[in-house]
This record gives C-alpha cells, structure tokens and sequence, in this order.
C-alpha cells in the first residue's frame, strides 16, 4: 500500500495561493468606506491590552489601553463632512437592503457585517412590511453591555445630539411630575367619591405609618398614589427626578423609557390590581362584578401597562396636553380599549427587549462568546413570543439558542392582526 | 514611510481622511492575512474592518516602534484568532457549498464561495484548504503564518507572544495532523466501497 502524501508546503502555498485568487476585483472598493461608517458604532468590546501592547511596541500594556486613546478630534473643518455623508448613506442603504430583503437571505444580514444592521429591529420582511420611516431613526440596537466612557467617546453623533437629550430628559421629567400631580388629582377624586369596597380595603391595608415611612425614605409611586391626604405639588415633582434618574441610559432611550415606566408604576398598579379601579365607581353598574374581575386579571398580567385603566401613554398625554382631555372614565369601557394597537412596531420591539437584555449578558458570559447574535421571532398578538430561534452564524449553536430562549420570554403589548416576525441582532460584548 | 507617520499623526489627531487613506493602503494586505486565517471572505472582511475599525480607535496607542503593517497585521492575526476560538467554526470554513457539508453554517457558504470559485480552486487545492481548517486556531495560524506568509519562526514567535520553541512544535504538530489526517482520508476511502452500497 502505498503511504498517501499529506500537503507539502507548497501545496499549501498554492491552496492559499488560489483563495486568495477568489477575492474578486473591486470587491475591496467600498471597503474603507465601510470601515469609516463603522467607526461611530459603539464599541463592541475593549481591545485586549496585551494585543496593543504587542503591536505597538509598548512594554506596558496599560500605557496601550483605552485611556491611552486620545480622542479624535471633531473638527468640522476638516474635510470630514463627505466622509460622514458617505458612512450615513453607507449605513442607511444597508438598512434598506435588509428590510428589502426576502426571508431567507439572513445570512446578508450577518454577512453584511458593518454592524449597521445592528442599529434596528427589523421587521419580518416576509410581511413586507416596512417600518415607520420615521422611527428608523429612532431605532437603537440592544447593546448589551453597560455604557461606558468608551461609549461617549466613540459617538460622535449622540453628543453632537446632546441637546435633544437633555431637553428630551427635562421634558421626560416634567411629564412625570405631572403625571404625579395627576395620580394625585384622581387620588383626591377618588377619595371624595364613595369608593368601592376593594378600595376601601386596600387602603386600610396601608396604614399611614408605613406610608410616611415610604413616602420619606424613598419616594414610591404606589405609596403615594394610595395616599389620600392631597400632598404638595412640590413632593411630587421632587419624587420624579429620582425615578428618571436611573433610567437616563444613553444607550436606548426607548427602552430606558420602558424601564422608568414599570419602574412608576410597578408598585401602583399592584395596588390597583388589589382591587383599586378607581374608575369603578364611574362604571356602568350593568356590568357589575364580572367586569371588575376581568380588569382585576387583566392589572395583574400587565401591572406596568395602565393607571386605572388608562394607558400610561394617554395619561402622559393628557396631563402634557399632547390629546384632548378624553371625558376621564366616562364609562366602564374605558378600561377595556386594549389592544388598540395595529401593529407592533421598532418602539416595542426596543422595549420588549430591554428586560431582556440581562438574560442575555448571561448567554454571553455562560458561552464566552462576544459578537453578535440574530435572533429572529414571532410575536403572537396576545404579546406573547410564540418562537425564537437565532439565525445567521449563531443558528444552532448553545450561545444562539441561549438568547433565543431569553427572547421567548419577552413580553409585548397585544395588538390587533396576525402574529409578526421580527429579526432582532442583539450585540453581546462588555 | 514619511506618508505614513503624516498620515498617522493626522489620524491621531482624529482626520478620519488620513486614516481612510492608510485603510485603503493596507486594506488588501490585512484583509489578505485575514482571509488566510479564517479561511473565507465573509469572516476576512469581519476581520479586516475590525482590524481597521481597533486601529483607529488605538491608533495612540501606537508609537511608531513597529511600522505599522506589522503592528495592523498583529492586531488582524489576533481578531482572527480570537473569532476563531469564540465562534468555534472551524468546523464549517471551506465547506463545499453543493454537499452536503454545506449546510452547516449558513455564513460561510452562502455569502463567500460561489461554485465558479470552488472549481477554479480545485478538488486537490480545495482539500488541502479543509485540511488545514480543520486545524485548531492556534495550529492552524502558526502554519499558515510559516507557510503561507513565510515568516520566520523568530517572527512569528512574536507575533503570537509564545517562544521559538513552541511555534516550532505547533508547526510540527499541525504536519503531523495533516498527515494523519491524510491518512485516515484516504483509509476511510479504501473502505467506503465496501462498507457502503
């Protein structure tokens, strides 16, 4: 027998010799133009010390590190303007061809690589549906990772956006104190009108001590939306702060919103789900107790989506004069309007997965993997996520299906219409 | 050399022209080194933009010791490495997109090599190629460092930051799994027809 030849050197210079030979021409052309859209990305993970160190020639590492980074500097003047121009088209003609593209064909998504894709949730193009062009502005990717300085550093855009962010974060604070003015108003309304015995009871549970205690030591929506003496305009507007405060994430503001939102009403709603639909006593009597139990099932499912039966949305609405004041509670059916919406659309998708996203650092450091994983799901109309699977280069390894069993418990609001697909790139690095 | 330290200290200074300009010089060389270690064009351009994308975030970083291909294709060989090790895909690089094989990742078969390419390639040059994937990242860079880019072991030992001695041995070693590799092809070849109808 004779002794098969394993590849000699030169076989293997000629294997390689031959790949290279497959890079097509121009195929490099767009290449820089690539890698300058990605430069305003956020950063996907720090750059090992050790690695600068080696390449540079530093002897310590330390002096290599991120701090050792001067910040480029943001000079209008010079020449950068076609560049920005260049990697803003570059980036939104990606965009566009992912949500142009048929299913199927995720493999541009990830293959695509400049890490544009990352900056949207994207709708099934199955449906071709196209989303909101409005929103695509809006849309953030879930990066999940804690934002670090590296972050601001590297963003040219969000700071030169710095403005919209703090008038954004006043106005975000004012509609919450005037939230609290409301809450407030309808506590007053409430306790002058005859409350239903379930409100009675839930108030008596709170005895004023502890609501002192809570009111004083940490300024709790639900404390103070069961208290019934009328406070201070001014403790309202001095608790707001103190909520908006933690959700001022740069990263997503959708999602930060999100967070602020369960994080209000969290607490109040499961006072209200103990029985307290304060617009009970406005209710057609007609639809007694049956009615009350149903919206007592529904408060408990979703305890962060409504304030006695108002969306949160509307309520915000009404109290910054965004909408007509609606005849509050003019009857019971109020309460029942959900799901009014059509659609879900990129804001949902953003806040569907922010409470995710601790799920998913986990997949990341139980699977050591930093990079991105596609994960493409339905939505059943209920909300629910009825599938997720990763797709693109995580499909079927432990890490894919690790976030893909994070974001089946994702839960979004419930809306009118046919389950709806989504693809979602979730971006996994410190 | 005098372009590139203008053009680097300009792109310290943040003149993303500057630093477009050395892209464009040295993208085909990175994106080349790049190739050779992940073995596909879609991981290559990864690599290659990220290449470029740590460069100029670290371009501080960098002191001009090294010249700065040598420093670009350090950080290339390391990404690479490391988007090897994390994405444990070897398994699935250089998959004959017509077989069955090349369902296994979708990413490496759909977006790199058209058929046209595997021909011209070649079954012989193709295999080799699989071959030396189907190495370990370590072993497989070592060997391609050495063999396809010709560096010196010296070179190479400090490029990936370990002794002479044990680039030699990694050489060496990825040889020898070539070898048995060889082998056990060409055995399971011998008996595939009778084993099988």
């Amino acid at each position: 027998m004779t002794r098969p030849d394993p590849p000699s050197d030169r076989d293997i210079q000629d294997a390689f010799g031959a790949l290279d030979g497959t890079l097509r021409d121009g195929q490099l052309d767009d290449f820089s133009s690539r890698v300058l859209a990605r430069l305003d990305e956020p950063e996907v993970g720090s750059m090992d010390a050790r690695e600068l160190a080696r390449g540079s020639g530093v002897s310590r590492p330390d002096e290599a590190a991120l701090g050792a980074v001067p910040e480029p500097a943001r000079d209008e003047n010079s020449g950068l303007h076609e560049i920005k121009a260049l990697a803003s088209t570059t980036r939104r003609r990606i965009s566009q061809k992912i949500t142009s593209e048929k299913e199927g064909e995720d493999s541009l998504l990830v293959g695509a690589s400049s890490g544009s894709f990352r900056a949207a949730a994207l709708p099934d193009p199955a449906r071709e549906k196209a989303a909101p062009q409005g929103r695509a502005v809006e849309a953030h990717p879930v990066v999940v990772r804690p934002a670090s300085e590296a972050d601001r550093r590297s963003m040219p855009s969000r700071s030169s956006s710095a403005p919209f962010w703090v008038l954004g974060g006043v106005a975000f604070a004012a509609a919450a104190a005037a939230v609290a003015v409301f809450v407030f108003g309808v506590g007053r309304a409430n306790e002058s009108d005859k409350a239903p015995a379930s409100d009675v009871i839930a108030r008596a549970d709170t005895p004023a001590p502890t609501e002192q205690g809570a009111a004083t030591s940490a300024p709790d929506g639900n404390l103070k939306f069961a208290e019934p003496p009328p406070p201070p305009a001014a403790e309202p507007a001095a608790a707001a702060p103190a909520e908006v405060a933690p959700g001022a994430v740069d990263e997503d503001t959708t999602v930060a919103r999100g967070d602020a939102e369960g994080g209000v009403l969290a607490g109040r709603a499961g006072a209200s789900a103990g029985g307290g639909k304060n617009d009970e006593h406005h209710a057609d009597p007609a639809k007694g107790s049956r009615e009350e139990k149903k919206e007592a099932e529904k408060e408990e499912r979703k305890p962060a989506r409504k304030i006695d039966g108002k969306d949160l949305g509307d309520v915000l609405d009404q109290v910054t004069g965004k909408v007509e004041d609606k005849p509050a509670q003019a009857d019971g059916q109020e309460a029942q309007k959900k799901p009014t919406k059509k659609e879900l659309d990129r804001s949902d998708v953003a806040k569907a997965m922010g409470p995710v996203r601790a799920s998913v650092m986990r997949c990341r450091d139980k699977e050591q993997f930093e990079g991105t994983v596609t994960v493409k799901f339905q939505v059943a109309p209920s909300g629910q996520v009825t599938s997720a699977e990763a797709t693109g280069s995580k499909a079927g390894s432990p890490t894919g299906a690790c976030v893909a069993a994070a974001v089946k418990k994702a839960k979004f609001p419930p809306f009118d219409g046919a389950p709806t697909s989504f693809t979602y790139p979730f971006l996994l690095a410190e | 050399m005098s372009d590139d330290a203008e053009l680097i200290a300009a792109a310290k200074r943040g003149d993303r022209k500057a630093f477009s300009d050395l892209v464009v010089k040295y993208q085909r060389r990175v994106y080349l080194a790049a190739l050779h270690v992940t073995g596909n064009h879609s991981d290559a351009d990864d690599v290659a933009q990220e290449t470029f994308v740590k460069a100029y975030r670290h371009i501080g970083g960098f002191d001009g010791r090294s010249d700065l291909f040598t420093w670009l294709y350090r950080i290339a060989i390391n990404t690479a490495l490391n988007q090897l090790r994390s994405q444990k895909r070897s398994d699935r690089l250089v998959k004959d997109p017509d077989g069955d094989e090349g369902a296994v990742g979708d990413r490496a078969d759909a977006a790199q090599r058209t058929p046209r390419e595997w021909v011209e390639i070649g079954d012989r040059l193709r295999r080799v190629l699989e071959q030396v994937c189907e190495l370990s990242p370590v072993l497989r860079v070592t060997l391609v460092l050495a063999t396809v880019e010709q560096l010196p072991y010296k070179k190479i030992a400090e490029l990936m930051e370990v002794p002479e001695g044990t680039v030699a041995w990694r050489v060496n070693e990825a040889r020898r799994q070539l070898r048995e590799r060889t082998t056990s092809e060409e055995q399971a070849g011998e008996e595939t027809p009778k084993g099988t109808p």
